[in-house]
């Protein structure tokens, strides 16, 4: 093989590595490495809930320190709920609020919550269907009635990190829309 | 809700006769005032944040029990009550979105019952009252109410021409400060701030 055809068939193979290990990148890429914010980094998200006929505004405040994400989620009349999760997925605070029995915040809070920070283990993973944009970030989860659409990434300079813009979260019995990230701190701000 | 009931209550020791000193001050303040419109600092006080979140909002009410609640920031979100119902219009992404919100003849009532107080009508009072250190102290009445609000403190301003720092602490242990940086008595052309038929069509 002369010099140059050896040169050109490295770069192939390294053009082939590289795609391998983006497609590996992502298929891995919606776990908590992605969607799991940095940690010291808190924000808030605004939403609305729709349920029924009915519109409830909602803000989410979220918190990442040691190594868990904590979620308050709060509406016009008081908590919803409160919701504390592992970097390794797993739900270690789950409470309702005055109006919102704990019951609701274990099956569609947390549920939400987990997907939201990347946790799939959660769905049937032989009916969970997964879309990417081109760079290989969700943009759609669904599972039967149950669909979340990340849409309008951009990029957090700071952490060099993207996040979704917007959130549509649709249920059988419920939709919620939760809008724009407004980080409130980053990890320096100490 | 809560946003209301505090507004109200808030605007209504400037109108109540009751017999406390500071309330006094506050209330022949508020005798010729028919109309306000302030800026005000919002801080929230969450023991999940490290923290507190500020932001900014409008607010505009009158002696009619109108009021128009605008965050400004950290988000968009306007509240309006036209003195019987009660709209809520969010900001998503670039458009309006105008809420059904449940609850809405409870609001109502609660609305005006609280109006009632804005009128110095006693009858059904949310709030007893009374002045600790300087403060005008609001605790529930109803073991309702007394789910979302622990307690409301009122600190006015030096001159008593109005409140100054609005505290409400609730239920569950978070607190929510507002502070007002500005305060414009009777200002013009208010009609427009209570016209909720421009974002009605963003359904």
């Amino acid at each position: 093989m002369k010099i140059p055809s050896l040169l050109v068939y490295c770069k192939s193979l390294k053009i082939a590595l590289l795609a391998l290990a983006f497609c590996f990148q992502a298929e891995k890429s919606f776990s908590m490495e992605k969607l799991f914010l940095p940690d010291g980094v808190s924000c808030l998200r605004r939403g609305v809930l729709s349920f029924g006929e009915s519109d409830l505004a909602i803000t989410s405040y979220i918190s990442v320190k040691q190594n868990k994400a904590l979620m308050l989620l709060k509406s016009p009349a008081g908590t919803l709920a409160k919701i504390e999760i592992s970097k390794g997925g797993e739900i270690l605070v789950c409470e309702g609020g005055t109006f919102f029995p704990k019951t609701f915040a274990e099956k569609f809070a947390a549920r939400d919550f987990m997907l939201i920070l990347g946790f799939t283990k959660i769905l049937d993973s032989k009916k969970t269907k997964f879309k990417r944009d081109e760079f290989g970030r969700i943009i759609l989860l669904s599972e039967c009635e149950y669909e979340i659409k990340f849409s309008g990434y951009e990029k957090i300079k700071e952490l060099n990190f993207f996040i979704p813009a917007k959130i549509e979260i649709t249920d059988k019995n419920y939709k919620l829309e939760l809008g724009a990230v407004h980080i409130l701190k980053m990890p320096q701000e100490k | 809700m809560k946003n209301l009931i505090l507004i109200f209550a808030f605007i209504s020791v400037s109108t109540f006769a009751f017999s406390g000193e500071i309330a006094e001050k506050l209330r022949k303040s508020a005798e010729k005032i028919s109309s306000v419109s302030m800026k005000v600092l919002q801080t929230k006080t969450m023991s999940l944040l490290d923290e507190p979140v500020r932001g900014e909002a409008l607010i505009v009410a009158d002696s009619k029990g109108r009021v128009r609640w605008q965050v400004l920031s950290p988000y968009e979100s306007i509240l309006i009550f036209d003195g019987k119902n009660v709209f809520q219009f969010e900001k998503t992404g670039e458009k309006w979105k105008s809420l059904n919100i449940p609850f809405s003849e409870k609001t109502g009532e609660l609305v005006g019952q609280i109006r009632k107080l804005v009128l110095g009508d006693f009858s059904g009072a949310l709030f007893d009252m009374k002045e600790v250190g300087g403060k005008i102290l609001l605790t529930p009445k109803s073991s309702d109410l007394a789910k979302f609000i622990l307690k409301i403190e009122v600190t006015p301003k030096e001159n008593f021409k109005h409140p100054l720092l609005i505290e409400i602490f609730d239920a569950d242990g978070d607190k929510n400060s507002i502070e007002i940086v500005k305060f414009s008595e009777n200002p013009k052309n208010l009609e427009d701030a209570f016209d909720v038929s421009n974002f009605l069509k963003y359904k």
